[in-house]
């Protein structure tokens, strides 16, 4: 069979090998709340990151990742340290939402956030911001559980963490991801031109 | 595709788990791994700088620090803790309980209209009978109508118990799965009612019209409750993110620890007046221990079909609900 190749890895930046586990932070902050310090500095990016997506605006993202902290750190002690993810991910998205409802007249879900990259030229920048912008106006018509379950996928979360997340079935989870791939593939496939050969 | 094949839906989520946990199963020539893949590179997001990240905290900590000041909860005071938690979740109980009670009141009320359609249907010479409740036939009274209303509520209680125990396992979302889950209760608990022993069903009209009407209630009752529970409203949702909230949910504490009282009450009246109905419970019940003591560990938990992980300790309590209700239903058609 020859040697096994590998997926590329995900950019996904979570902080899946420390050693000390969500649940002993969280029941540690639930004691001492400056040990909330921890779980603050593990998620900030991701939390960050999701907010950034949904948002597209740095300032947005920023005050938005502020308030899903604050609101975390208040109720930490309602929080089932075994589920400290998913549940921080539900005060984002109901944080978010909120912040969307505020956000300034115009402003667009699917505005690209684009930051200069000293590592690739301009035109490769270029077109990968269009590609980057093209998903996202797909993805933006998809119907509000796929949009749920695509953006949470995106952050990281796996799909039982989602089904907590958003309160629905790992049953359900599973067929909305399926229908929001399925449909994206449909959204991003060219279609074939009249004359042209079949695919 | 065989029996242990995974599900298109299952085997993408399963893939995606992979990738994102960095394990090293995913194909690399899977077409699904390849989309998945370069959909996270084309959405990946910067990282926020170093002076972002403090400034966020700084900014978290200025918050929570004022917010905190008036709350009950504190690292030092034991109790101010416990109730600050009890606080929190109370009001999820008492919905629970509101939607239980409500939910099972109003099929107690439609029980009623079955009684009606039974004593319209019934022969003259069965007037005025006492029925094997003891009630009469024909004649409806105010408290009579209370009392099955009462019934229903506790039966409710009981209802919405098992509702939120199964709504993660349920399939699709609204009313679809209320519907799905008012099956549910009528396939494992229809034998409650479905009492081949009740001389009733045949007395008072055609028995089929009586299995229809009485199975009907099964389903009003788990759709009316869980469509009850499921749009809570927002005040009565378990976590809060404002002191507002928190005050105003002090302020309501009088209300629902009222209602989780009432809730409590009639659960146990239930307990009280239906046991046969904890039959159920109690077989699944000693499935779960039996999963949870290592008999089920021994056979590995990947190589078994994703039904049967996810199914696996109601699948038993479930067939005996089912037998039994079904056995019940074919009794009474069939009686003569």
């Amino acid at each position: 069979m020859g040697t096994k190749r590998h997926v590329e890895k995900l950019p996904i930046h979570s902080n899946y090998d420390e050693g000390v586990s969500d649940r002993e932070l969280v029941t540690a902050a639930q004691k001492a709340l400056p040990a909330f310090e921890h779980l603050y500095r593990r998620y900030v990016a991701d939390i960050y990151r999701f907010c950034l997506r949904r948002l597209g605006h740095e300032a947005d993202a920023a005050d938005a990742t502020s308030q899903i902290f604050s609101r975390a750190l208040i109720n930490i002690g309602t929080c089932d340290p075994a589920t400290f993810r998913a549940w921080l991910y539900a005060i984002a998205r109901n944080t978010v939402h909120d912040v969307w409802r505020g956000a300034k007249p115009g402003a667009a879900l699917d505005a690209a956030f684009e930051v200069p990259d000293g590592a690739v030229g301009p035109e490769e920048h270029a077109i990968a911001s269009q590609e980057s912008a093209r998903l996202r106006e797909k993805i933006a018509e998809l119907t509000p559980d796929q949009r749920a379950v695509i953006e949470l996928r995106l952050a990281g979360l796996s799909a039982s963490e989602i089904a907590i997340t958003l309160g629905k079935s790992r049953n359900a989870v599973d067929q909305a991801q399926f229908r929001a791939i399925a449909r994206l593939r449909t959204l991003l496939t060219p279609p074939v031109a009249v004359g042209g050969l079949q695919s | 595709m065989t029996v242990f094949e995974l599900a298109p839906e299952t085997r993408l989520s399963q893939i995606w788990d992979d990738l994102i946990t960095g394990a090293d199963d995913a194909d690399p020539l899977d077409t699904d791994a390849r989309f998945v893949a370069n959909l996270h590179r084309q959405l990946d997001m910067p990282s926020p700088s170093p002076e972002i990240e403090n400034q966020i905290w700084a900014s978290v900590m200025s918050t929570a620090v004022d917010s905190l000041a008036t709350s009950a909860i504190t690292s030092d005071s034991t109790l101010a803790s416990i109730l600050s938690r009890l606080l929190a979740v109370l009001p999820a109980i008492a919905w629970t309980m509101i939607a239980g009670l409500s939910g099972g009141f109003f099929a107690g009320i439609a029980s009623r209209l079955s009684m009606r359609l039974s004593g319209f249907l019934t022969i003259q010479a069965n007037r005025f009978l006492h029925t094997d409740a003891e009630a009469v036939v024909g004649r409806f009274t105010l408290g009579g109508t209370l009392f099955l209303g009462g019934l229903g509520a506790a039966a409710g209680v009981l209802t919405v118990g098992f509702y939120v125990l199964m709504r993660s396992r349920l399939p699709w979302t609204g009313w679809r799965r209320s519907l799905a889950f008012a099956t549910v209760l009528y396939l494992v608990f229809g034998y409650v009612l479905m009492d081949p022993g009740n001389p009733d069903y045949h007395r008072f009209g055609p028995a089929w019209v009586n299995v229809t009407s009485f199975s009907l209630l099964y389903f009003i009752m788990g759709i009316a409750v869980s469509q009850i529970y499921e749009h809570r409203p927002a005040v009565f949702a378990p976590s809060r993110q404002s002191t507002h909230s928190l005050r105003l949910r002090i302020a309501m504490a009088p209300i629902l620890l009222a209602a989780t009282g009432v809730g409590v009450f009639f659960g146990l009246l239930a307990i009280i007046l239906g046991p046969k109905v904890f039959m159920i419970p109690a077989i699944a019940f000693l499935a779960w221990l039996i999963a949870r003591t290592g008999l089920h560990r021994r056979v590995s938990n990947q190589s078994l079909p994703v039904v049967v992980r996810q199914w696996g300790v109601w699948v038993v309590p479930g067939i005996v609900g089912f037998t039994l209700t079904a056995r019940g239903v074919t009794e009474i058609l069939l009686h003569r």
